[in-house]
């Protein structure tokens, strides 16, 4: 049990800064996710954490104790990977069983250890098979069981669930959330899954381009964006982007995209202050949309609808707005043809003002 | 344009998965989706269509025209495959017009559908570059594109999306479903995931084991289920099942589990209609149910709070009920503590109440 502080970390591959001054402070007991697209960053702070990589500069700590000079041995954490790399030749007991084997830890001590992660994974009935008898989630479970066997310090865990379909993705993220709390261990969890980071995660660190985006929690980095990266990375379907200008006009502030315009004179001159240009990107999230033949809320636009998507207890509706689709889901029962021209309305607690040159949230 | 019929199609184990007496009619202009897990026999029932495999029995027909003694040509399909099949050494330009040339169509008409289709699908700029120089979804539309330059009677497509990452699948859903509108033309397509052929089709065939399991609108497979397979295949979160027994008092008729007890008595006649025995697995999807956290005076389940899945827009909770987990979707705004005794209830017209002998639907 430990909490983990990089500072300033950077890590260069040639010309490639993969990670660049990492600041992040993780408390004992908690579950953060590197979360990010492919290059990022997140893996290479993983492995730099778990002394499988040396950092150019920075420090790390694990507990109060820096560990940069540490071999990952005397570091004390226990990885997970995206492939289950389990021994093929021993068995479920012996996979869990080896790493106290090799810390020759005694042998009823070992059998009970087993007993008890096989007792908390639900994997006891399968002690005596071989990983290829196994399904895909029964080797994952596995190979997390070895993980925890140990009782290390942190728990380090490198996109353990993208090899697993779907359905049994859904079923292992509720299962090792749980886990991780009954434990009461740190755990560092890499993926590219928004909805793993924000379903799992008790805080998640947003990474691109070998920088860290923002760093919170689920709630806050979904309804509080710092920048566009954040806004549209985080959500599926993705947060509504519509380009606009700021105009003023008989005292009055309106946002311009082209095919409408927003009254947001309530927003006031600091808004516009702030907008060199007055360049900006409206974003919001599909279901702070509501949509009606008249508008219902304080900001509201037309548009004709150009797909319609059932997905069962919801329905996306696709709106063709200029160039650009806005979508909004509904209910599954909400009645709409492609070609309809409908009201989107939506209120002033719900969407986000985007500084377009700078990607900042303004508001 | 044309509809396509199979009557009795059927192919033996092979170099393909088999499909067996497979009765299926698509209309003109219609979207239908072979969904299925993999290994179900969806492609071969493309393939065969396409005239890429051989029926052992059975009868395929586009338009009236009874196709299996045709070639693949002479079938005029264009299919559409999960690898993108681009001729490396072509541009992008030229790969789409290489099924022109191959018809000898003349230069100039070649040009102008070019252009056409180019412009459809969004890659007018993309038309001097090679594919090793386009994103996983460029090189997707351009493949795409190649099928539909030519405006064949029927589009075939196996799992054209799923080498795409999780957001740009989103997007291309409603592109390739617009798309299809908007050419009006007659489109099969096969996957194995359900949001895509709930969002996408008109129609919806699901197989297991080389069979036609169910076929309906999204509405009808989703709210209708008419087998367990088809129940857990469909849905995100899977829908919660319950094992219980039909039991009779004081002139009353109760679903009954270790954990709950249903006054089922206004189902009772039709339950003993449809089936024999009493044993019954009832399904109820996690939108469907409801949290109090008092107790209500209605039957209801109860459990504690397990875990909390925070999506976003939503946040499924997942609720410790006897020594099952059952999955509950409510807007993303509620929040509870783990550990919290609640108490689930359910719409009576919302629950599904399967054979355990037989897996079908009974009510």
């Amino acid at each position: 049990m430990a909490r983990v502080m990089v500072k300033n970390l950077t890590k260069k591959f040639g010309k490639i800064t993969a990670v660049n001054r990492l600041n992040l402070e993780v408390e004992d007991k908690e579950f953060v996710c590197l979360l990010g697209p492919s290059g990022c960053g997140k893996t290479t702070t993983l492995r730099m954490i778990a002394g499988l990589e040396v950092p150019d500069e920075g420090e790390i700590y694990i507990g109060d104790e820096l560990v940069n000079d540490l071999t990952p041995a005397e570091r004390d954490t226990a990885m997970v990977f995206q492939f289950y790399a389990l021994y093929p030749t021993l068995t479920v007991n012996d996979n869990l069983a080896f790493p106290l084997r090799t810390q020759k830890t005694p042998k009823d001590e070992v059998d009970r250890r087993v007993r008890e992660v096989a007792d908390i994974l639900g994997v006891t009935k399968i002690l005596n098979l071989r990983p290829e008898q196994l399904t895909p989630g029964e080797s994952q479970r596995v190979a997390i069981g070895r993980a925890i066997i140990r009782r290390p310090r942190v728990y380090l865990l490198d996109e353990p669930l993208t090899n697993l379909d779907a359905k049994l993705r859904a079923r292992m993220r509720a299962e090792l959330k749980r886990l991780q709390k009954e434990l009461g261990q740190t755990a560092i969890y890499v993926t590219h899954d928004q909805l793993e980071a924000m379903t799992m995660a008790d805080k998640i660190a947003v990474m691109n381009e070998g920088v860290l985006q923002k760093y919170d929690t689920p709630e806050k980095v979904y309804n509080h964006p710092n920048n566009l990266f954040v806004a549209g990375f985080i959500g599926s379907p993705s947060m509504n982007f519509i380009e606009g200008t700021l105009k003023e006009m008989d005292n009055k502030l309106y946002l311009d995209s082209g095919e409408f315009r927003l009254d947001m004179t309530e927003l006031g001159e600091p808004v516009l202050g702030e907008v060199k240009g007055k360049e900006v990107i409206l974003g919001i999230r599909p279901e702070h949309i509501s949509v009606g033949s008249k508008p219902l809320a304080a900001y509201a636009f037309q548009g004709e609808v150009y797909v319609v998507e059932p997905l069962g207890d919801q329905a996306i509706l696709d709106f063709k707005i200029g160039s650009s689709i806005v979508r909004a889901i509904v209910p599954p029962y909400f009645k709409a043809d492609v070609g309809n021209r409908l009201w989107l309305s939506f209120s002033k607690e719900n969407f986000h003002m985007i500084n377009k040159k700078t990607e900042e949230v303004i508001l | 344009m044309a509809r396509v019929r199979l009557k009795d199609v059927t192919k033996r184990a092979g170099a393909v998965c088999p499909v067996f007496n497979v009765n299926l009619e698509v209309a003109d202009k219609e979207f239908l989706t072979l969904l299925a897990p993999s290994g179900s026999g969806k492609s071969t029932i493309l393939r065969m269509i396409a005239g890429l495999e051989v029926p052992d029995e059975g009868e395929i027909y586009i338009g009236d025209e009874l196709v299996n003694d045709l070639t693949p040509a002479e079938r005029d399909t264009a299919m559409v495959f999960q690898t993108y099949a681009l001729y490396p050494h072509l541009t992008v330009k030229d790969n789409l017009a290489s099924p022109l040339k191959a018809r000898k169509t003349p230069q100039n008409e070649i040009d102008s559908r070019v252009r056409d289709v180019a412009d459809i699908l969004g890659i007018s700029n993309l038309l001097q570059k090679y594919p090793t120089q386009l994103s996983g979804g460029e090189m997707q539309r351009v493949a795409i594109g190649r099928a539909i330059i030519r405006r064949p009677r029927v589009y075939l497509l196996d799992e054209p999306l799923t080498n795409l990452d999780a957001k740009l699948r989103v997007h291309m859903r409603a592109e390739l479903k617009r798309l299809q509108k908007e050419l009006g033309q007659t489109m099969i397509y096969a996957t194995h995931d359900e949001l895509e052929a709930l969002s996408m089709s008109d129609k919806i065939a699901v197989m297991g084991n080389g069979r036609i399991l169910q076929y309906g609108t999204s509405t009808e497979i989703f709210e209708h289920p008419k087998s367990i397979f088809v129940a857990t295949f469909v849905g995100t979160p899977t829908i919660n099942l319950f094992e219980c027994v039909l039991s009779e008092k004081a002139g009353q008729t109760y679903l009954e589990s270790n954990v709950f007890k249903l006054n089922v008595t206004e189902l009772a006649e039709l339950i003993r209609d449809r089936a024999s025995g009493s044993e019954f697995i009832l399904g109820i999807r996690p939108s469907d149910l409801e949290i109090h956290t008092e107790k209500p005076r209605e039957d209801h389940i109860q459990g504690e709070v397990y875990i909390l899945e925070p999506m976003g827009a939503v946040v499924v909770i997942d609720v410790k009920v006897g020594e099952e987990l059952v999955k509950v979707k409510v807007p993303g705004s509620v929040t509870l503590d783990l550990g919290t005794k609640i108490w689930l209830t359910f719409d009576r017209g919302k629950m599904h109440v399967f054979s355990r002998k037989t897996k079908e639907i009974v009510v």
